[in-house]
């Protein structure tokens, strides 16, 4: 066991989905809670910080919703913080409890995130406000929205290395087709790349079958400092070894490379020093890249360097990061198949890499072979801000 | 989740008074038809829309008048945002202003196309935010 690199003692999910019964995000929070804490088999007195990630409070309707939390669960008296990222709430959130770990701050963290992003208000407004997550004052305001933006980065990616959108299609067919044996997954289906090419088109060139959806739904990770994480005999712990946080140019047109996520690439070479890998195309073993469109989990493979720049086209369509190929991305599903509630989509991404590490995720997902290391990445605006952390099996 | 499903159906409407602090002058003026960028003293970098600082040396930066005019460096067709006001159309795009080093995000009318030349040709409707004067417009070919 490395120094004081934290471990995952457990971690539950509430599936991402469209709700329509009544419920909203305090019962999904709570839920989540509840699943991480059974999974992690200690009681609640064992947590001593609680940090809270969601997106918008305009989307929950609640201000400081941490001290609403920590009381509804059962944990009043307890720390709280709240972090906001964007799509990367979950991965700061992560990033934090790392940090209040090592740093002796807390000795066991409880990481929550939710989002009530997908059953309440209509498509036309959570667009608009989601279109408020880039330079409100220049773009938002003017109309532009998420996927003008990520369509005009992908431009740039297409114009400098020939990309084309059949090859960026095969990206929604793996990854709906993983979500079909995720039962968690909002959107699992069986796909070609012609009918991705046939979907409707939302802004040029992005279809909606490139698009990520935006779904309701909560997940929570139980972090522990490793003198305070309980022996296990029935299944390994997952421990982070790497945490990598880079900001980029806010503007698109700030960029000089608007199609290379250069701020992702800072996150990952952090995140790999801390964690000692020096070739992550071949250290790396599975992972779970951001994906709320098919080109942005190419930029995010070529960022994050489990690909040659340009070249992650050519390794999807020879099947690298298919479920059984040698490196699988997004076996979740991803945020195209699986879903996306931002203020848990990152800790989604945690509870689906330390299972598959620890063996024992979804049926017909998990690899036969053992997996030892992981990366999970995930960002807010056009990867304007990127978390990256990479996890490393423990042996019971 | 819930035994019995309630739900209740909420409206909450905002006003806000919204300062636009140091940008407000770049709205003004792209309001007038007109644009400002900002140079860096140290390293020549020229940006637009202005900012305090620059990019790449934090230099404060100063304020420098720029030709309304650019050409389209990506643009992609789509339906705007429900904020969106006026009549420009559903084509936003990259512009490389001509000066600039950097592109500006801009909503563009006319027959667009990668490598058209555009000028500044602001919204003149009601619009409930400056930066809906932000529209250039496809200059016709001679």
């Amino acid at each position: 066991m490395t120094t004081n690199f934290p471990v995952i003692l457990g971690s539950g999910l509430v599936p991402f989905r469209r709700y329509r019964d009544g419920s909203g995000w305090r019962d999904w929070a709570a839920l989540a809670s509840d699943a991480a804490l059974a999974d992690a088999q200690i009681a609640r007195a064992g947590i001593d910080m609680v940090i809270v990630a969601n997106e918008s409070d305009m989307l929950a309707m609640q201000l400081s919703p941490g001290p609403l939390l920590v009381d509804d669960i059962g944990l009043a008296g307890v720390p709280v913080m709240r972090v906001e990222a964007g799509g990367g709430s979950g991965g700061a959130a992560l990033r934090a409890g790392v940090a209040q770990i090592m740093s002796g701050l807390a000795r066991r963290v409880l990481l929550l995130g939710f989002e009530q992003a997908a059953s309440h208000m209509p498509a036309a407004t959570v667009r608009a406000l989601y279109g408020l997550s880039f330079d409100a004052d220049l773009e938002g305001w003017a109309g532009a929205t998420a996927t003008m933006l990520y369509a005009l980065s992908v431009q740039d990616h297409m114009a400098r290395f020939g990309t084309t959108m059949a090859q960026l299609a095969r990206v929604s067919v793996k990854n709906h087709g993983n979500a079909c044996l995720n039962p968690d997954a909002h959107s699992p289906l069986g796909l070609t790349v012609a009918d991705v090419l046939a979907s409707p088109m939302v802004s040029t060139p992005y279809r909606r079958l490139d698009c990520s959806l935006l779904s309701d739904g909560a997940a929570a990770v139980i972090l522990a400092h490793p003198d305070a994480a309980p022996r296990r005999i029935d299944r390994p712990l997952t421990q982070i070894t790497g945490s990598g946080c880079a900001t980029d140019r806010a503007r698109l047109g700030d960029r000089p490379a608007p199609g290379v996520f250069a701020g992702k690439q800072r996150a990952a070479d952090r995140a790999y020093a801390m964690a000692g890998i020096t070739d992550p195309a071949r250290q790396i073993e599975v992972a779970e890249v951001y994906d709320s469109y098919t080109g942005a989990e190419v930029q995010g493979l070529e960022a994050l360097r489990l690909a040659p720049p340009g070249g992650a086209v050519a390794r999807l369509a020879d099947g690298i990061y298919d479920r059984d190929g040698p490196l699988p991305v997004n076996l979740s599903g991803g945020l195209i198949g699986q879903g996306g509630a931002p203020g848990a989509t990152g800790l989604a991404q945690v509870v689906a890499v330390s299972r598959l590490l620890e063996g024992r995720y979804h049926p017909g997902l998990q690899p036969a072979r053992p997996l030892r290391r992981g990366l999970v990445d995930c960002h807010g605006g056009l990867a304007s801000v990127t978390y990256t952390h990479v996890l490393e099996r423990l042996e019971a | 989740m819930s035994d019995v499903p309630v739900t209740t159906d909420l409206t909450f409407a905002l006003d806000w008074r919204h300062g636009l602090g140091a940008r407000g002058a770049f709205f003004a003026a792209v309001a007038a038809g007109r644009l400002i960028g900002a140079r860096c003293p140290a390293c020549g970098a020229t940006v637009v829309p202005p900012r305090a600082r620059c990019g790449n040396d934090a230099t404060l930066m100063v304020p420098v008048d720029l030709p309304p005019a650019g050409k389209i460096r990506q643009l992609t067709l789509g339906a705007p945002s429900a904020l969106a006001r006026g009549d420009a159309g559903c084509v936003f795009a990259l512009v490389q202003v001509e000066g600039a080093d950097n592109s500006l995000l801009t909503r563009i009318t006319g027959a667009a196309a990668v490598g058209a030349r555009v000028t500044l040709a602001p919204a003149t409707g009601e619009v409930i935010h400056p930066a809906q004067h932000l529209v250039f417009a496809v200059t016709p070919a001679h």
